[in-house]
């Protein structure tokens, strides 16, 4: 029951994160991207946020810990995902170092 | 996001910059022998081979103590530890204090028994100032060895532990400089690295892993120092100031809850009862049990517990030994609940990250990744400033041969333990395997004709290193994967797994990079 809120609420505010992140104005500008039309950044930060609460109610400090330590990773790797496959291919030619 | 000037900010990059290339190689190292000590209990159970259907601590041990009390000095029941071993054995050392000869420090003195919590047949008897011996209390030397490498960076007591705990402030101080240097953090949240290979991209490579693994990147860089200083210096420093040097007393008045003694003999209260009315009051499993004056009136049993589910702290509950009576919950620290005894006790999940199973130390596992990731992107970062210097293309390499040379070491430690394991002694070469494998690394790096190709070549070498692991741990007589899962042990078959995919991963990885590389050269 803990490990299955804790797991369903990571999910949650990894789409809410991956939602912010598809949307961001910055990342848009960066990749030559068109501006989205509606953000509704407020609910996104809140629907990443909100499960927390629910895991701290109903799995503990344990399951709080693990939840934000899940997110920031999960956050990482929805934010370092380019937008464009070809571009992520053209970064990887001639680069050398091992990240 | 911070206001600082011009000014300020070139001398904060300075800082950051310059403290975390001198240090980042060690830090690199301890972080990433860290996120593998995260899975040490996997890894001693993979490399250890025995089977457990349960917890040996979970089995009636009442009988094999006592049987064993009988057979070992007197003296030495002053105090018994207990705690599971990887397989259905269990480790049980009678001690007393004494100085040891070799450091002049006090130190645990006495006989150590490893025995078959089902049979009580004694597998193993060694004696002395046990600590002394890795191979009297430890089953698995790979683990032991990797576990050691993150700890004091296999250097000797106490200058390991200094020097990890200056990394851990070095670690501090990168993630509050990075914080002040970085205006515009939360704008940058979801800036992904801007193609072409740019001094930009890689600026925003390291930027955006740093941001996202801040708040832990302090957390565990003040645990690991907290640890690490603490019984380097702060320890002794308050044994000194409070206790006139007198380190028992500081333990004593810290650890154990005063006593009025009574040296009248008193059998032991049935340990099987004690440990049963303890895992009745709190749920998570019984780790370790300590045994202090053993058949006096005065004994008293202290019995550790892991984290219940939605827990972080550890929990220890303490019986009258004489009467099998229950005295209450021992506090982390003093004999009172505190809040810096909660604190004391944090540090320790916050750092292990193994207070929830295996998902949490997953979890910090894969903030381990993420935080060798920062390093590595730094440096990288730094070197990639100043390209062109010919120190520094050397010292850009020197990182790339460094962050693939570090886990291909690893994985030849354990090629080294895996061979020595049936005929020689693995805790003399797994050590020396890993620093074979470090060289033949070097010597790979030094070989390679340009930076390009160290990539192929080093994902080749993981590759292979990792496709052949398992194939060696069967070959040297450890469980077959029919065995584990007759005998229902998920790590051994799980790390195999791991490891194969991981192979295959890398060499697969590879001839993509080499079809990437001769696409650009055509």
């Amino acid at each position: 029951m803990m490990l299955s809120v804790t797991v369903a609420a990571t999910a949650i505010s990894a789409a809410a994160l991956s939602h912010l992140a598809v949307t961001d104005p910055k990342r848009r500008r960066v990749f030559h991207l068109p501006a989205p039309r509606r953000r509704h950044a407020g609910a996104a930060w809140a629907a990443a946020f909100a499960p927390g609460v629910v895991v701290a109610e109903v799995s503990g400090a344990g399951g709080l810990l693990v939840w934000f330590g899940a997110i920031s990773v999960l956050g990482w790797a929805v934010a370092r995902a380019r937008p464009h496959p070809e571009s992520r291919l053209a970064g990887t030619v001639g680069n050398s170092d091992p990240l | 996001m911070s206001r600082l000037s011009q000014a300020q900010l070139r001398r904060l990059t300075a800082v950051h910059g310059w403290s975390g290339t001198i240090l980042g190689l060690l830090l690199y190292t301890v972080i990433a022998t860290g996120t593998v000590a995260v899975f040490s209990g996997e890894i001693g159970r993979w490399s250890a081979g025995g089977v457990r259907a349960a917890s040996p601590l979970d089995v009636p041990i009442d009988a094999r103590i006592r049987t064993a009390a009988a057979d070992v000095d007197a003296a030495y029941r002053d105090d018994i530890a207990i705690w599971a071993g990887e397989g259905r054995d269990i480790f049980a050392f009678f001690h007393t204090h004494a100085e040891n000869p070799k450091t002049g420090e006090p130190d645990d003195l006495g006989t150590i028994l490893r025995l078959d919590a089902a049979s009580g047949e004694v597998l193993e008897r060694n004696e002395g100032f046990i600590w002394d011996q890795p191979a009297a209390w430890e089953d698995s030397a790979l683990r032991r060895f990797l576990v050691d490498l993150h700890v004091q960076l296999y250097l000797p007591s106490p200058w390991g532990l200094i020097v990890t705990g200056i990394l851990g402030l070095a670690m501090m101080a990168a993630v509050i400089s990075g914080l002040l240097m970085h205006r515009h953090l939360l704008r940058d949240l979801f800036v992904a690295e801007r193609p072409g290979g740019r001094l930009v991209s890689a600026r925003d490579r390291h930027v955006l892993a740093a941001s996202w693994s801040l708040p832990f990147a302090f957390v565990l860089a003040f645990t690991g120092s907290f640890l690490s200083f603490a019984s380097t210096i702060g320890f002794p420093l308050l044994a000194s100031i409070a206790f006139g040097g007198d380190e028992e007393a500081m333990s004593a008045a810290l650890f154990e809850p005063p006593v009025a003694e009574d040296a009248a003999p008193a059998p032991l209260a049935d340990l099987d009862a004690i440990l049963a009315e303890s895992r009745s009051r709190t749920p998570g499993p019984v780790t370790f049990v300590e045994i202090a004056r053993f058949g006096r009136a005065d004994a008293r049993v202290h019995v550790w517990h892991d984290p219940a589910a939605g827990g972080v702290l550890y929990v220890t509950n303490l019986y009258d030994g004489a009467a099998g009576a229950f005295l209450g919950r021992q506090p982390q620290v003093g004999a009172a609940p505190s809040v810096g005894g909660a604190l004391y006790g944090l540090m320790y999940p916050l750092h292990f990250g193994h207070f929830a199973g295996v998902v949490s130390r997953i979890v910090w596992g894969a903030l381990g990744v993420a935080l060798c990731f920062v390093t590595l992107s730094g440096l990288h970062l730094w070197t990639r400033r100043r390209a062109g210097a010919a120190v520094w293309d050397g010292f850009a390499r020197a990182v790339d041969i460094f962050a693939w040379g570090l886990p291909l070491a690893m994985l030849a430690s354990a090629w080294g333990f895996l061979l020595a394991a049936p005929a020689a002694d693995p805790f003399l070469w797994t050590p020396w395997s890993f620093v074979a494998g470090a060289a033949a690394v070097i010597a790979v790096g030094v070989a390679a004709p340009d930076r390009g190709s160290l990539e192929a070549r080093y994902l080749r070498l993981l590759g292979i290193t990792c496709v052949g692991l398992p194939v060696l741990r069967l070959a040297a007589g450890g469980m077959s994967w029919a065995e584990a899962i007759l005998h229902r042990q998920p790590d051994v078959l799980t790390v195999d797994i791991l490891l194969l995919l991981a192979g295959i991963w890398f060499l697969r990885r590879r001839r993509l990079a080499g079809r990437l590389a001769l696409e650009a050269a055509e």
